[in-house]
């Protein structure tokens, strides 16, 4: 027996009830056994209350002009400071490439990028190769952003390799820990002599801190002086990769504030 | 100069909606919104977002009869606003990493007696409207007119279509092609079983 062919308007006539008894069956059975036609029917619901709705349609709308005006007022003083920028580059550009001696590096010649500094939280510092760098700046960075998952790291999250030398125990890979709070770590070793590494990365694969632990099998990991956000952490044994996993350090501000 | 405008004046204006009502909340209320979702790991979108859920939470507690505030406007509203952001924070937060967080509960967390409305569906309003902003113009002036009671008939006639039964043709149409844009947008996904 032929199925029968439900089209897009039985989701409408479904919510608005002007399906016959029949139709209803066969509609409400395909619906067991789809998830994406539940949704859009759960959506379609949504929209139909929305537009029973002209009040609320309405203070959408006003609220959508008033964003509007504030933007178009924005925006006519940012097209004045932008012109005003362009002037002002032209003029600076145009008298350095003139006074400019030949030989001598321009302001746009190429720099080296210097190699990711590995930082310390405890030490308040990140150290690079030319020398220490206060960490404060770092902490500027919006924190929206913070959040963002790493596409690289995110597949080896909670993936433990076949390393024979060490088994990481705790923390869980994924992990939420108050702002301030600390993060402890546990692991079994197959072998001694082992030295274990452990490493914090930001959300943006840069090192934040770094330890090698030569005795012990735990390490408590303090996070006060981390900025709320993602972050991914490292176990790695004699330089082998065990473990990788992440933590979020969140911040909730009580109503006081 | 801008007149100030007094509270029972800012009540009554927005219980029947006068855009002059809106604007001056949006003027007066939206950067103190601004200011907290900013300082708390939220970006211009989201403060954005979280004005609009405002307003509506407060336009449909307005409306009610049993309305009274014991406090000031501004507080109720920046209220309102904090205890969304919160949610908004948690939801996200949970959808994230799907694990019972072990996060300190905050002394004063929002409470489930408060008259902040149902977090998924402000979301979805968000969401419906402004992929209602994205359809073409006919589809959107339909769904205008259709949301305003009019008759068929009569949007036939105001839209020069054929007849009443080309509209609700018409009306299916842009209503799936909305559903569509919904379910395609990336912030849909919370709400879907896929």
């Amino acid at each position: 027996m032929k199925e029968t062919e439900i089209t897009s308007d039985w989701i409408d006539r479904y919510n608005d009830g002007e399906l016959s008894e029949s139709e209803r069956i066969i509609f409400e059975d395909r619906m067991k056994t789809s998830p994406l036609l539940r949704s859009e029917v759960h959506v379609d619901a949504a929209l139909n209350r929305l537009l029973n709705d002209s009040e609320l349609l309405d203070v959408l709308h006003k609220i959508n002009v008033a964003r509007g005006k504030k933007r178009n007022k924005g925006s006519e003083l940012s097209r004045l400071v932008a012109a005003a920028c362009i002037i002002c580059l032209a003029i600076f550009g145009g008298t350095f490439l003139l006074n400019r001696d030949a030989g001598q590096p321009g302001i746009f010649a190429e720099r080296s990028i210097s190699p990711a500094p590995v930082c310390n939280i405890q030490r308040d510092t990140c150290m690079d190769t030319t020398g220490t760098i206060n960490i404060a700046a770092r902490r500027s960075i919006a924190l929206a952003t913070n959040y963002i998952p790493l596409p690289e790291f995110e597949p080896i999250v909670g993936y433990a390799t076949r390393t024979t030398l060490l088994r990481v125990t705790s923390p869980q890979p994924k992990a939420t820990i108050p702002s301030g709070g600390a993060l402890v770590f546990n692991w079994e070793s197959m072998r001694t002599p082992l030295v274990v590494e452990l490493e914090i990365l930001d959300n943006r694969g840069v090192k934040v801190f770094a330890v090698h632990i030569a005795d012990g099998s735990s390490y408590s990991f303090a996070t006060s002086g981390l900025p709320d956000g993602l972050y991914y952490w490292k176990i790695l044994a004699n330089d082998d990769l065990a473990m990788m996993g992440k933590f979020l350090i969140m911040t909730l501000k009580t109503e006081n504030d | 100069m801008l007149r100030k405008i007094s509270e029972q004046e800012l009540i009554d204006g927005l219980r029947m909606r006068k855009s002059a009502s809106i604007d001056y909340l949006y003027r007066e209320y939206f950067p103190l919104i601004r200011h907290h979702v900013k300082l708390h790991s939220g970006n211009e979108q989201d403060a954005q977002d979280i004005f609009q859920d405002s307003l509506v939470v407060m336009f449909s507690q307005i409306k009610l009869k049993s309305f009274h505030l014991v406090c000031s406007l501004k507080t109720y509203f920046v209220s309102i606003g904090k205890n969304l952001w919160l949610q908004r924070l948690d939801y996200k937060f949970r959808l994230l990493y799907q694990a019972d967080y072990e996060v300190h509960e905050p002394q004063e967390h929002y409470h489930p007696d408060d008259q902040v409305s149902d977090y998924e569906s402000l979301e979805m309003i968000r969401l419906l409207y402004k992929n209602m902003l994205l359809l073409p113009f006919d589809c959107r002036r339909l769904l205008e007119l259709y949301c305003l009671r009019v008759p068929f008939k009569e949007i036939a006639r105001l839209m020069k279509y054929k007849d009443d039964v080309y509209v609700k043709t018409r009306k299916y149409h842009c209503k799936k092609l909305l559903r569509r844009k919904v379910m395609s947008d990336p912030e849909s996904h919370q709400f879907m079983e896929l």
